[in-house]
């Protein structure tokens, strides 16, 4: 599904990823950690074609080369970032701005696009079984909702879009513990042996929801250290330090 | 009935008005109030337009909308044909300003003010059209003005005085459509408006597809004990246009709000200049402005609250916001202060910015094309204020429009 090779990517004189290299066949969860600045963000980012970094290497996704595509190109192939701090944008409404996405993926695709009857009675039917309400739906883009909510936003785009690849960012940062198993719930809903998963984390926690194939130490730009889900646990108890001592 | 030279007191005050436009002449680039406008470079080189003498005119009824309402065809400024529906027709009184100016010779004087804008004073001397239209109720449904102008005024100039009046009680929408086939023209429109005790009046307007022609809007409003005014403007391919309104909140409880969007490309440019005076306790003013800037395009935005000393628990209140998405379009704002009382709640904000990028991101992470990104964006901004205005049908009316004019 994904082969990154020889990644690097610097803003400025500031080398952020060097030489980094990951491969995550079709159906795995991976997950990543690392402690805060050793890159995981910056990955996130670089994969789901961001502007403002300077990135050489190599980005297979579906066997293509995919580093000199924009952001949006990306994702109407298959690739979906679920954003650590989803971005507020006022007056641009919920149902709108996903009818319009989910129907720029679907022409992507070449499948037929969705009418409003359509989109309304899809997006309510996946709103509801991540606990959203309608009256969210009606709302400005995560503007004004809460920490859990945008969260939850994240997982319902996701379920719209049934991306081959989901990067998640952070996802269970600001979230309490109730809204953490709805979107577990919600992502473990959306594993299949088609779809491949990229979970970005500071915390086992997720992880215990989420259940990895492989989890991967990244520190300093640069993967340490790869092992069964097992590691994160292990992780949990000894930290980064050892790590970050070693470089 | 006597034409308005005929009319001793306003003959006087015409005279007094064009001897003060005389001295001093068309605004220029001296005028702190007219620095950042493009009306004085038309005005230079366009000083001696004929002024046009208006008559029966072919009335465009290809631009009425569909839904219904209570129409008034003003062509070439002068009132040529009213169709009020329903019960309204009972509450609504319409005459030329001439058949105003002869029924009530007293109190004329106020029709006339504002005589240190040079602009002002020239559609003062100058103006002999124009219409009075009284709201004595609350009215079922919007009168919407259709403002034409077609190619017989053609590089000449044209000056209109309106007076309106909301009674006591009364509601109004009215929403005035202005469309111009005219080029090189010279237009000056000045409308007093009375919103009287308790009555509530709203006003809308569609500037839009007019880049040949000089205008000039000039509203003057007073606005009595628990009346409100709230206005909206949508500007959209326009150019050397300015539109200036003055509220006076006479008394308390007394409310304006007022709302605008510009979306400005390529070179054109639109200017907005609003004066709010709280001359009395508890009295709310509310300004809210976004303005997209493109191309060479410039935007101009200049915002007084004045706050007397007797305005105790003022409530003032502005925000200008622009994006500017090139490197040469420009965005001049000026919000201003003025208070004299010393308990009030007064605020304003101005920001001009370059497109978010990261919202731009976020949107494009999602499949959505740049453009259309872009697109979503704009439309979002925008519709911030839109989305403030109270009549729904004209909000949704809106709304369209925006989504149109970025598709």
């Amino acid at each position: 599904m994904l082969s990154i090779e020889k990644l690097n990517v610097s803003v400025g004189d500031k080398k952020i990823l060097r030489d980094f290299n990951l491969k995550i066949g079709k159906g795995e969860v991976h997950a990543i950690m690392g402690p805060n600045g050793s890159g995981k963000s910056t990955l996130s980012y670089a994969l789901a074609g961001k502007s403002g970094y300077e990135v050489h290497g190599k980005i297979l996704f579906k066997d293509e080369n995919i580093i000199d595509l924009e952001a949006d190109e990306r994702a109407q192939k298959g690739i979906f970032l679920a954003f650590q701090y989803p971005i507020e944008i006022p007056g641009v409404f919920m149902n709108n701005f996903l009818k319009t996405s989910l129907n720029a993926i679907k022409k992507a695709k070449g499948r037929k696009e969705v009418d409003v009857v359509e989109f309304l009675s899809l997006v309510k039917q996946h709103a509801k079984k991540l606990g959203i309400k309608d009256e969210q739906l009606g709302r400005a883009l995560n503007v004004g909702f809460s920490g859990g909510e945008k969260k939850r936003n994240e997982v319902l785009q996701m379920s719209l879009l049934e991306p081959d690849l989901a990067i998640l960012d952070e996802t269970d940062s600001g979230l309490d513990i109730d809204a953490l198993k709805i979107v577990a719930d919600g992502v473990n809903a959306l594993r299949s042996k088609n779809r491949s998963f990229l979970i970005i984390t500071h915390y086992q926690r997720l992880l215990d929801y989420i259940k990895p194939d492989f989890v991967h130490v990244l520190v300093n730009g640069s993967i340490v250290k790869t092992g069964c889900s097992k590691l994160a646990q292990e992780l949990d108890k000894i930290g980064y330090k050892e790590f970050q001592m070693a470089i | 009935m006597k034409t308005i030279s005929e009319i001793k007191e306003v003959n006087e005050l015409r005279t007094l008005s064009l001897n003060l436009f005389n001295k001093h002449g068309f605004p220029t680039k001296k005028d702190e109030d007219w620095k950042q406008s493009t009306l004085n470079y038309f005005l230079e080189s366009n000083k001696n337009l004929e002024i046009y003498t208006p008559k029966k005119e072919v009335i465009n009824e290809k631009v009425v909308e569909e839904f219904k309402h209570n129409k008034i065809f003003i062509v070439n400024g002068l009132v040529q044909k009213i169709e009020f529906e329903g019960k309204d027709q009972y509450k609504l009184v319409i005459t030329s300003i001439d058949e105003y100016y002869n029924k009530n010779n007293k109190h004329l004087s106020k029709l006339f003010s504002n005589k240190k804008n040079p602009l002002i004073a020239a559609n003062s001397g100058l103006a002999t059209i124009g219409y009075y239209l009284e709201v004595k109720d609350n009215l079922d449904l919007p009168i919407i003005i259709y403002c034409q102008f077609d190619s017989k005024v053609d590089q000449k100039q044209i000056h209109q005085k309106n007076y309106i009046v909301t009674n006591k009680n009364s509601k109004a929408v009215i929403f005035e459509k202005f469309l111009n086939d005219n080029k090189k023209t010279f237009i000056t429109i000045n409308t007093n408006i009375d919103v009287e005790k308790n009555s509530h009046f709203k006003n809308y307007i569609l500037n839009s597809n007019n880049t040949e022609n000089c205008i000039y809007r000039f509203k003057k409003a007073n606005i009595a004990a628990s009346a409100n005014y709230e206005s909206f403007i949508f500007s959209n391919i326009t150019k050397t246009i300015r539109d200036e309104v003055e509220i006076n909140l006479n008394e308390s409880l007394s409310e304006c709000y007022l709302y605008y969007t510009q979306f400005l490309k390529n070179n054109e440019e639109h200017e907005i200049k609003v004066k709010i005076n709280h001359l009395a306790e508890n009295t709310k003013s509310y300004q809210f402005s976004k303005s997209i800037m493109d191309g060479t395009a410039k935007g101009v935005y200049q915002g007084k609250i004045f706050v007397d000393q007797i305005a105790q628990k003022t409530n003032g209140y502005q925000l200008i916001k622009s994006v500017l998405l090139s490197d040469q379009c420009t965005f001049h704002s000026k919000p201003e202060l003025e208070i004299y009382a010393d308990d009030v709640k007064c605020s304003h904000g101005s920001s001009s910015t370059s497109l978010n990028k990261d919202e731009l991101f976020y949107l494009m992470a999602r499949g959505i094309s740049k453009n259309q990104a872009k697109r979503l964006i704009v439309q979002g901004f925008l519709s911030e204020v839109i989305e403030k205005i109270s009549d729904e049908n004209f909000k949704n009316y809106f709304f369209k429009k925006t989504e149109n004019m970025l598709s």
